[in-house]
């Protein structure tokens, strides 16, 4: 049985190292435990900076240096939060600085924590990609933060208050504000896609 | 409220329609996701809000994909870690000779390494932090020094360069950092030369 075993693992090779293991690993200077660190985390803090700051070049430097942090300080991660909560807080912060330097913020729509949404637009709203990208780039990065998190990295509510440092309430209501926003936009486009089309 | 006749809603309504993107993205504990669950099971309005979000997640995770160029940012970093561990380790010290012995005439020159290190045992200086005048060029021939303000790391970079320094640490949880000075810098006047540039608040040679 244990030849089996054996062999099941030599065919399916190495099981992957928890990232508690490789963020231990990095702390002691393991640059193979960095690579696969990297490998994991680059394209996810790319994408996610890339959302926040709407540049691909200070996406790419964001994803970098937030990296290059990780490998600096693994020592000093005292395991409160998942190290995927903390790797991704070091690049948001970065972000936010990143996007401050590009002189971003024109343009937003302004983050009101207040308004909660109503629901009471139930249509289905046709949502073309272009339209949600451009809809997302209304949002600020706040807003989009919590989106970004929530539908392309999969993260729970906690979690995203662990990464932008903020009470879960208020994850909860920025949630509540983009989707009102987007909902609103997005029927907007295809309220006047429809009218084009009539005319 | 959440409907367009505002009929009150209850908290169980609110608390669940406030869960939905965390019911979608599949990350909400058991019971959280039944109280979803149950709120679209009794309110058709609800269920609709629940089959947008889905639209809206699918539409997020696959909107606007960049391709992440892995290799290339793998092999900035590589070099900016090697770049550093070549800062941080002392020069290389007179003894190494013995490596080209030991590869190039191992048996010959096995006897002859042998005495030359118990002559290098026998001679050398109890301090275990003994160093060669050659090996300065690790934290003990440094600066230190503060940033006026926030400083991209490429940026950093670029500036200890100017002044022949390398960063070798930092920022310390007050801010400090550390950066490596050439053997032959006068480290007083690196310091000087680092503090009279706008980026940097303070700087001192590392005593």
């Amino acid at each position: 049985m244990r030849i089996f075993n054996s062999l099941r693992a030599a065919r399916t090779g190495p099981r992957p190292r928890t990232d508690e293991a490789l963020l231990a690993a990095v702390a002691k200077g393991d640059v193979t435990a960095f690579e696969e660190l990297h490998r994991k985390y680059f394209p996810k803090l790319m994408h996610f900076a890339r959302r926040i700051t709407d540049n691909a070049e200070s996406a790419e430097e964001v994803a970098n240096d937030a990296l290059m942090t990780v490998w600096r300080t693994a020592d000093r991660f005292q395991g409160r939060s998942k190290p995927s909560s903390w790797i991704f807080g070091i690049a948001y912060r970065m972000s936010l600085k990143q996007r401050q330097k590009l002189g971003k913020r024109k343009g937003d729509v302004e983050l009101d924590e207040g308004l909660v949404a109503d629901g009471s637009d139930t249509e289905t709203a046709v949502m073309h990609k272009t339209d949600l990208a451009a809809a997302l780039q209304q949002l600020t990065p706040e807003l989009r933060a919590v989106v970004e998190l929530t539908y392309y990295n999969g993260y729970l509510y906690t979690e995203i208050a662990e990464i932008l440092e903020c009470p879960v309430g208020t994850v909860k209501t920025r949630m509540m504000t983009a989707r009102k926003r987007l909902r609103e936009m997005l029927s907007d486009e295809a309220h006047q896609s429809s009218e084009n089309a009539v005319a | 409220m959440h409907d367009s006749n505002h009929i009150p809603r209850s908290d169980a309504y609110e608390t669940a329609w406030e869960l939905i993107p965390w019911y979608v993205n599949g990350s909400l504990p058991e019971d959280e996701a039944e109280l979803v669950r149950h709120q679209a099971r009794i309110s058709p309005q609800f269920a609709a809000e629940v089959a947008r979000q889905h639209d809206l997640a699918q539409q997020v995770a696959t909107v606007d994909p960049s391709e992440a160029p892995v290799e290339r940012s793998w092999e900035k970093l590589r070099a900016q870690i090697d770049a550093e561990a070549t800062a941080r380790a002392p020069a290389p010290q007179p003894r190494s000779w013995f490596a080209g012995l030991r590869g190039g005439h191992a048996l010959g020159g096995l006897g002859v390494a042998a005495c030359v290190l118990l002559a290098v045992v026998l001679f050398q200086p109890a301090d275990d932090d003994y160093q060669t005048l050659t090996s300065g060029a690790g934290a003990d021939h440094a600066v230190k020094f503060q940033l006026a303000g926030e400083l991209a790391e490429d940026d950093l970079t670029q500036l200890l360069a100017a002044h022949g320094l390398t960063l070798l640490d930092g920022p310390s949880e007050t801010g400090v950092y550390t950066a490596a000075a050439a053997p032959e810098a006068d480290l007083a006047t690196t310091a000087q030369a680092l503090m009279a540039t706008s980026e940097v608040l303070f700087a001192a040679p590392n005593e």
